[in-house]
């Protein structure tokens, strides 16, 4: 085949058009990707009017530069020391379904330097996590009970993961339930071995 | 196309041809969003949009397509839709974005879109391609609206989020087991009484058709004496 021919060709004529609806399909999206950008801000807003409903409440982030956000359970994303005393801790928890991950934020209830329980947690993303559904808020609210109060407040203690718990569990959904308790685990224990600790770095952005 | 053709594209859309009920279409996010009324309106609409975007301009560029490619070239448009769809509903209605979840992605390959593109909007005008989206979205719409009413009625004794006085609930219509129940009672209903208006439709038609024609060879001769006179 010719140059010339190619050119005059429905091969051509097919690159041509999908490559034309392509260029301009990218176009569009890329202005309104600009138009309908939501920012971090906004998007922390969200999140602390999910957690704080009917309430306002401030928060400053704290940095995050010195510490060691790795642990055994996951990573912690960022950290907001909150107006009312609370520490809001969004992370990230390992180990879930198919080795994925469940990222959530927990609201935990502090009194002079010491965790005392969880105000609330809430699941803001996951990755393969297909009965993410399962955490519902009946599940999410067994963080706030005496019993996990018990937990947290104990400083040593972490929710039980796989094999042989009971507790803390969505049967039928045991690998997403391991990733969501490793994500209040993991921001548990960043609050308790980096943060709340006498080394640890509680100065605060604004 | 005439006014009646119109009526007949909102007709095989919204009823004839409902995806949901009558083709069978689009099951996946039918089963997985009708947990609640306002979910399964939420997808319903934006399926619309999506149908009704997509299908104007497939018909518009219909004869720009070369045949060859138009299968890739119907889903980049579609794609291009949902990805907008998107980007509003995480701008504007967050709730409604995190409730739809992995399915409003999905869209790209509901059948519905992909279908109406192929067979409909590709061979026919703008405003009939136009009337073809609106119609079946809004029949996908109704349908899972209807889905969603029952199931959260049932399953959460909810109506539209509102919570009922009674705490009566089963348990079963919120579970997946409970979508393919619906969605099979659902069926089975629209089936029957569509049936029954069909053939109500058509004896209609039948005793319209016998009483326009003579009905004795008497009133043929009289029918035939005027023409003469005439």
């Amino acid at each position: 085949m010719k140059i010339k021919d190619f050119f005059r060709s429905v091969t051509f004529r097919c690159i041509v058009v999908l490559a034309a609806i392509a260029l301009l399909s990218g176009g569009i999206l890329s202005l309104l990707n600009d138009i309908l950008y939501v920012s971090d801000e906004e998007i922390l807003q969200r999140t602390l009017n999910k957690i704080y409903v009917d309430e306002e409440v401030g928060a400053e982030t704290v940095s995050l530069d010195s510490l060691d956000v790795e642990n055994d359970y996951g990573t912690v994303k960022n950290v907001y020391a909150m107006d009312n005393g609370q520490y809001l801790v969004e992370a990230t928890g390992k180990n879930g379904y198919k080795g994925g991950t469940v990222t959530a934020y927990t609201a935990f209830l502090a009194e002079d330097g010491a965790l005392t329980g969880i105000y609330k947690v809430v699941i803001t993303g996951n990755v393969s996590q297909s009965f993410i559904s399962e955490m519902d808020a009946e599940y999410l609210a067994g963080y706030t009970t005496a019993d996990a109060s018990e937990i947290v407040s104990g400083g040593t203690e972490y929710f039980p993961t796989t094999p042989g718990r009971t507790d803390y569990v969505v049967t039928g959904a045991t690998k997403v339930s391991d990733a969501t308790n490793n994500a209040v685990n993991a921001a548990m224990c960043f609050l308790r071995t980096e943060l709340l600790t006498a080394g640890g770095n509680t100065e605060q952005e604004a | 196309m005439k006014k009646n053709d119109y009526k007949k594209i909102f007709f095989d859309g919204v009823v004839a041809n409902n995806p949901t009920w009558r083709l069978v279409l689009g099951t996946c996010a039918t089963l997985a969003l009708t947990t609640s009324a306002m979910n399964g309106i939420g997808m319903g609409l934006a399926v619309t949009v999506i149908l009704l975007c997509s299908n104007v301009l497939v018909s518009l560029l219909r004869k720009v397509i070369p045949n060859e490619v138009r299968i890739p070239a119907f889903v980049l448009i579609i794609a291009t839709f949902v990805t907008v769809v998107r980007m509003v509903l995480y701008a504007y209605l967050p709730d409604l974005y995190d409730s739809m979840g992995v399915f409003l992605p999905l869209i790209v390959v509901n059948c519905i879109i992909l279908g109406r593109a192929e067979s409909f909007a590709s061979k026919n005008t703008v405003l009939a391609a136009a009337a073809d989206g609106v119609a079946n979205g809004i029949g996908f719409t109704v349908a899972l609206t209807i889905m969603g009413i029952i199931r959260e009625f049932l399953g959460n004794a909810s109506f539209f989020g509102i919570a009922q006085p009674w705490d009566f609930k089963i348990g079963f219509f919120t579970s997946s087991a409970g979508a393919f129940f619906v969605y099979g009672i659902c069926i089975a209903l629209f089936n029957f009484i569509y049936s029954k208006i069909e053939i109500s439709l058509a004896h209609g038609k039948a005793r319209a058709r016998r009483q326009s024609l003579p009905k004795s060879l008497e009133e043929l001769k009289e029918t035939a004496q005027a023409q003469e006179e005439k």
